[in-house]
Order: C-alpha cells, then structure tokens, then sequence
C-alpha cells in the first residue's frame, strides 16, 4: 500500500462568489456551500466565517475540527463508509489542503444531562494564552456555524454533523482536483530492514459500547466490544478511523483532524528505514468495564503486537479516569512478553501540580513521555468578536453549571474546554517537569 | 552580607549524643558544632547568625514548644535563608528538618534547604508537603559525606538567599518534590517517544518523564460478626444526588461530599434524582438510581429483619468519584470516615462505581 499525499497550503480563505484556489488562498463560495450543508433538512440554518490566528476571535460550541481532504487516484473516497461505500483507504493520492482547517460549530443540548455520552463542545481562542496551548491555534479556519433541528438524539445529531463538515471539507480539497501539488509525501511501509527494530503505535480508544456511537468509528462503524485491531497507518490519513461529533469537543479528545495528522504515526513514518521500521497500528478498545475485560483487553493487544513481530510500542490513549488502568494492564502485558513499551500520555496532577500526575500505575511502565497536564489552570483573556452557535457557555459540564459570557475573560479550572487543550499525542513540545 | 540561620540536632550542635536526646531547643549566636563547617564553604559574604539546636527525642515529644522556640528564634535572626541538617540517614532528624524547615517557610516565607539520604524518612514528608519554598538536597547515608553535603548546602543556600530561579529537580540536583510543572521543552513529544523507546529497545539507559508512584496497600476492617444491631451506613461514590445537583457537584476531580437525607424514603424516585459523573454512561442510573443508592434493597432488608429497626444512617454520603485525585480522596475518605465514627456508624455499605 502506497499513498502519496499532496499538499496545497491555504494561508488565507476568502469567503467570495466561487470555489477556487490558487496562489495558496482558498476563495469559496458560500451559496454554494450554505447549500450543500442545508440539503440535509436536519440542519434548519448555516452560516460561514473565517478565523485567522493572532486575532482577538473566540470560536464556540465546536464539536469537531477537519481537514480538507480528497482522493484523486486509489480505492474509494475519503471518509470511506460516511462519504461512500466501505472501500479499501490509503493507497493511491490524496490531496490535503494544509494549513488549514474546517470547524464544525454547532448548537446542540443533546438528551443525556450527565455521564460519558453527555454531548460537548469546546471553545478555541485564536491568540492569548488559550491560543499558545492549542495546536489549532495556528491553523486559518473556516467556521461552518450552523444550527440542527431542536429535540434531535444524540446519533442523529452526530450524523447531522459529522455529514455537514466532512461535505464541505471534501468539496474545498476537490478545488484543487485538477492542480500540480507544491510538495509530495509518500507513506509506503514497504520492506523491512530486518538490522533494525519493528516498532507499532498502540493506539488505546475509550469506547461506551452502551451508546449509539461509542466514541471511535473505524470506516464509519462504531468500534465496540472488539478486541484490538490492525490497521494500517494509511487508512489513517485517508479518513478511516473517526469521532463521535457530539462528544469530542474537548481538550483531551481527538478531532477528526488529529486522526487525519496523527503526530505519532507521522512521526514513526518519519524514522521508517532510518532508526526503525514502522510495523503499522494497533487500535485497541480500552475501559472495558471489568478487571476481566480490562485483562483480556491487555493480553490480547500484547499478543497482536507479537504475532506482528513487534519489538516495541508507543503506547498512548484517549480517554480519562479507568480507561487508564487498561493502559497501564496493556504496558504490563507487552512488557511481560518482552515487548518494550514507551507510554505517551497526558497528565492530570492538579491545579498547582502536586497531586497524582496520573490515576494508576504499574511498575512496568517504566518509560512514559509527558505532554503536558489536562489540569493546570488558565485566564483567557476578553476577545474582540465570538464566532459560533453560544453568546454565553458553560465551562463545566455538569447540570445547573452557570452560563457566562462567551466573549469575556474566562477562568478556566482545567483546559477540558479548550480544543487541543491537552497535547494528547505529544504533537507539541509540552512536557510537565519535576520540581 | 546574607544572614543565614542553621539548625541542626544537640549531636551536630557538639552538645552531646543520645543521652541528650531530650535536650529542648536552644539557640546559639554565630555557627557552633557542624554549622562551622558550613560557614568555611559560605564564604566571605554570607555570615551565619545563629545556630538553633534541638534533641532529637525532644522535637518530636515536645513538638509544639520546639517549633514555637525554632519560630521565634528565626523570627529575630530574619535571615535570608535557612539550613537545616544534613541528616543522612538518621530518621528522627531528617524528619525534624523537613518539618521545621515546611513552617518556617510557611510561617514566615523564608527559603528553607536541608539535605538527607534520599531513603530518610523525611523525604517522604518533604514530597507530601510538596512546598515551594523548601528544597532537600540528596547526600550519602553516613557523616563521610559531610564535607560534601556542607559544600552543596552552602551553594544552594546564597542562590536561594539571592532569589535565583531554581530549575528543575533533575537538573538542578535538589530531590523532586512532586510539583510537576507544566513547560515547554525543545523537542516535541513525539522525538521524545521515540528516541526513549529506541534507547529502550536498544538497551541503553533512558530517563522516564514520569516517575511511578508506590501507593498505600488498604487493609479493609475485619468483617463485623452481626449486622442485624450494628448501625449501617450508605457511602457511593455513583455520583447520584437530588435532581438538579443543588451542591454543584462536577463531573470529574471533586474535592467535596455531602450526605443527602432519605430517613422518611421508602425507595428513590426516577426523576427525582440524578446521576452527576463523567466517568460512565448514567442513563441507566438516571431510570434506577438504586444502581447506585440501593435504598430499596436497605429497606427490604429492614422489613426482613436483617437490619435491624432505626439501625440504617438517615443519610447516605456522595462524592462522584470519576478522576478523583487519590491524595484528594484519601482526605475525602478521612472525613467521611470520621462523620460516621461520630454518629456511631458500624459498618458501611460502599457503592462504588
């Protein structure tokens, strides 16, 4: 499988009369994309902006970020299984427009008050101190703001969403269907060097198997009670493992785009053929809600990572609270069949750094990168203009939290709210540090 | 000229040995005993003003009336910076270090370094108070790193006494503290991840970004040997609590609970309550809170007699437990643990989630 990944960078988007880029700006037509997002009758309005970084602009109610992307040669379409039928991904050429992103910001109070499957969405600050935490801050976007059908469930919800900014995502990378790229990345696993040591990402995904999207869709199908799962890095950039949009509007939860760019599979291709060789991905349900499902769910990721050949593994997550103990089972289980571990994760700690960094441990995991805490406390500043669904938001997500002014300052407790507020993959150069 | 005031134990104050283990505080002005070896390395521009002294039994006993002499006697020395120790392995000692040195930073926000074998006793206190102004620097476990110790104490006292940034623990030798401050470094996460895994596969020595933590083992209370008379209790960490979360719980790291009533309740009513927690999908527990509370099995049990008449606690206690910070819930615990042992709780039935 080989993927070549063409790169068209957007510095500036003009909301104009066409769909057109050249000359790194992207010009779009918004009749025409206002109607494409309005065919689905469960969004009733929808308007376009435009975010650029260093300004004083707040985005609100952001329930997923994307990057537009479109497939030129090779099986299928990106988003296979939303956009189009379940094809084979990652072969072939993709064309990105980097440098850029689409926002979906939507309005929505879902059905459930409380729990894992409450429906968020998070907030992101384009300069200040909300700005310099987030990796989207140096994005330019543009803010798809629409409204859905009040009273909806949270998986028509979801679809309405997801639906919305992944067609016009693919429609503003189609502009570039017929351009000569300014550069080509190839991603080819090819042969492997058998002097050097084979490496995969263990990719643990929190999973609520009990909803009606449990989190992680791989080509469109909620993952669920499944054990772990090869997939190669490709799929990836092709749209193929993606988020449930009601929840992933926070800090520590990836986007669509953070599955698009992954920083750890980027970065493992990076070092391929060089100090390693890439041995693909492993995604592996974790929270299960037992000590035996979280057991089996451990063993059975480690005894993958060994009929693959691995040597080692990255291993990192998404998620909070007990999800972490099916991580720290999976270090244990790899490093007991002689597979070396490093644990890339997030940390909690506390608002002044002195509790816990994270909420379980276990011996083996003996080699753990720190990108950075979830908990410290953060003052944003007042902005000049708000963009998005909420003149006012709630920064805790608990019932009966009050409402506040979406445009002035914020004090923020934790960096949940924050969109890219944790660096979960380790994208950055965060890093909590002993004192 | 910095002022610098050093305290050590009657041994290294030369006042005697453990026969003088009870000697109370005291205070001599100018440097006595092994706080002359520090003078020599603080060089010309640091005097020492006082140095106060203590039997190692007499802290601890008397705790109250040595801090209050150590206190006042810093107090009127008003030194830039103080030194206790080093205490190598002596336990009694490094633990009186790290104590006085927290109040006097506490009390009086002076800079505090003391030193110790990092497997002393005090090391855990020193983590636990996790104080910004107080450093413990590692020395070897016996006096023959004495020189040592009073030559790195001494540097580390005038950059404290100058108000120098203190960086990092790793790199600035002191032992860590457990305050892990968040930065940013010049590698990415990723280079980061993969250079230490390489070096791992590789045999090479790395350095971990996040140390392991040991944590306490719980030892349960021993089963009572009856129920039907002891007074019951309900605790739950299911996060439920009345409809509309009057005491604004949240949703994830509470450091607050509360006990709700449910004397006159024969059942919870769906609707009525509601499920307040991040951590799993509360739908369920919404339609039956008794998933959490099981106030209808209590009662059930009550009408067969297995408890006792009056026996159940008129209130259960909550606090929604999704990312709860354990020295946050071991305090929580504590209190919780202790209202019940005033109102005479027996035995509690934990919910947990």
């Amino acid at each position: 499988m080989k993927l070549e990944i063409t790169e068209f960078p957007v510095r500036q988007i003009c909301l104009g009369h066409r769909c057109k880029y050249e000359a790194q700006i992207l010009e779009v037509d918004q009749e025409e994309l206002i109607a494409l997002v309005l065919e689905d009758p469960r969004i009733t309005n929808a308007t376009l902006a435009v975010a650029i970084p260093e300004e004083k602009t707040r985005i609100t109610g952001i329930r997923d970020i994307v990057e537009p992307r479109h497939k030129v040669s090779g099986k299928g379409q990106v988003f296979p299984g939303i956009l189009g039928p379940i094809e084979d991904v990652g072969d072939g050429r993709t064309h990105r427009l980097s440098g850029m992103a689409v926002i979906a910001a939507a309005e929505y109070e879902g059905t459930i008050r409380a729990g894992t499957t409450v429906q968020r969405s998070g907030i992101l600050d384009m300069s200040g101190p909300g700005a310099e935490i987030s990796r989207f801050s140096s994005l330019v976007h543009l803010v798809l703001n629409f409204r859905i059908v009040p009273g909806l469930a949270e998986l028509e919800a979801h679809t309405a969403i997801q639906l919305a900014e992944y067609k016009l995502a693919q429609r503003l990378a189609q502009t570039t269907a017929e351009l000569s790229p300014e550069k080509i990345s190839i991603y080819d696993l090819g042969k492997q060097d058998p002097d050097l040591p084979n490496v995969m990402l263990l990719q643990g995904c929190i999973t609520d198997p009990q909803h009606v999207h449990s989190g992680v869709g791989y080509y469109g199908l909620a993952l669920r009670d499944s054990m772990a799962t090869y997939v190669h890095p490709n799929e990836l950039f092709d749209g193929a493992v993606t988020v449930d949009t009601t929840r992933s509007g926070r800090g520590y939860y990836p986007t669509t785009w953070d599955w698009q760019n992954h920083p750890l599979v980027l970065g493992l291709y990076q070092a391929h053929g060089q100090s390693l060789n890439f041995s693909g991905v492993i995604l592996q349900r974790i929270r299960f809600e037992t000590y035996h499902g979280k057991e089996v769910g451990a063993q059975n990721a480690a005894r993958l990572a060994d009929a693959m050949k691995a040597d080692g593994v990255l291993v990192t997550w998404i998620g909070g609270g007990n999800a972490f103990v099916d991580v720290m089972f999976t270090i244990r289980a790899c490093e007991r069949r002689g597979i070396k571990t490093t644990l890339v994760t997030y940390e909690n700690g506390g608002k002044e750094g002195k509790d816990s960094p994270v909420l379980f441990y276990v011996s083996e995991a003996d080699a753990v990168v720190s990108t950075g805490s979830l908990d410290r406390t953060l003052d944003l500043p007042a902005m000049d203009k708000v963009i998005g669904p909420y003149e006012e938001i709630k920064i805790f997500p608990f019932p009966g939290a009050a409402p506040v002014s979406a445009q002035g300052p914020l004090s923020l407790d934790a960096r949940d709210v924050v969109m890219g507020g944790a660096d979960i993959w380790g994208q950055g150069t965060w890093q909590c540090v002993e004192y | 000229m910095t002022t610098v005031v050093h305290v050590v134990n009657q041994f290294f104050a030369g006042l005697g040995g453990e026969d003088k283990a009870s000697m109370p505080a005291g205070m001599i002005e100018g440097s006595a005993g092994a706080a002359r070896g520090l003078a020599l390395h603080l060089g010309e521009d640091a005097k020492i003003a006082c140095t106060i002294y203590y039997g190692d039994n007499y802290f601890h006993e008397r705790k109250e009336d040595a801090m209050k002499t150590i206190l006042d006697a810093v107090r009127s020395a008003q030194p830039d910076v103080l030194v206790a120790g080093p205490a190598f392995n002596s336990g009694r000692y490094g633990l009186s270090c790290v104590e006085l040195c927290n109040a006097v930073a506490d009390a009086l926000g002076i800079s505090c370094v003391t030193a110790m074998h990092e497997e002393n006793p005090g090391v855990g206190a020193y983590r636990d108070f996790a104080n910004v102004r107080l450093y413990c620097l590692p020395t070897a476990e016996t006096t023959a790193g004495m020189t040592d110790a009073l030559k790195r104490l001494a540097a580390f006292a005038i950059r404290l006494a100058h108000n120098e940034t203190v960086g990092p623990a790793r790199r600035e030798g002191y032992i860590p503290r457990g305050i892990r401050r968040l930065e940013k470094v010049n590698r990415p996460g990723v280079e980061r991840a993969i250079d230490m895994l390489l070096k791992k596969i590789k045999n090479q020595p790395f350095e971990s970004e996040l140390p392991m933590e040991v944590w306490d083992d719980m030892l349960p209370a021993p089963p009572l040997t009856q129920v039907r008379d002891r007074r019951i209790a309900l605790v739950t960490t299911s996060g439920v609590v009345p409809w509309g979360n009057p005491d604004r719980f949240r949703t994830y790291r509470n450091s607050h609970w509360q006990k709700y009533n449910i004397a006159e309740l024969k059942e919870l009513e769906p609707g009525k309550w509601e499920t307040v927690h991040g951590g799993y999908n509360v739908v369920y527990m919404n339609q039956n809170p008794h998933y959490g509370v099981p106030l209808d099995a209590l009662r059930a049990l009550e009408a067969e007699g297995a408890i006792g008449p009056g026996k159940l606690y008129p209130a259960y206690y909550v606090i929604p437990g999704n990312q709860g910070s354990p020295p946050v819930m071991r305090r929580v615990g504590q209190e919780i643990a202790a209202d019940l042992k005033r109102d005479g709780v027996e035995g509690v039935l934990f919910v947990a989630t």
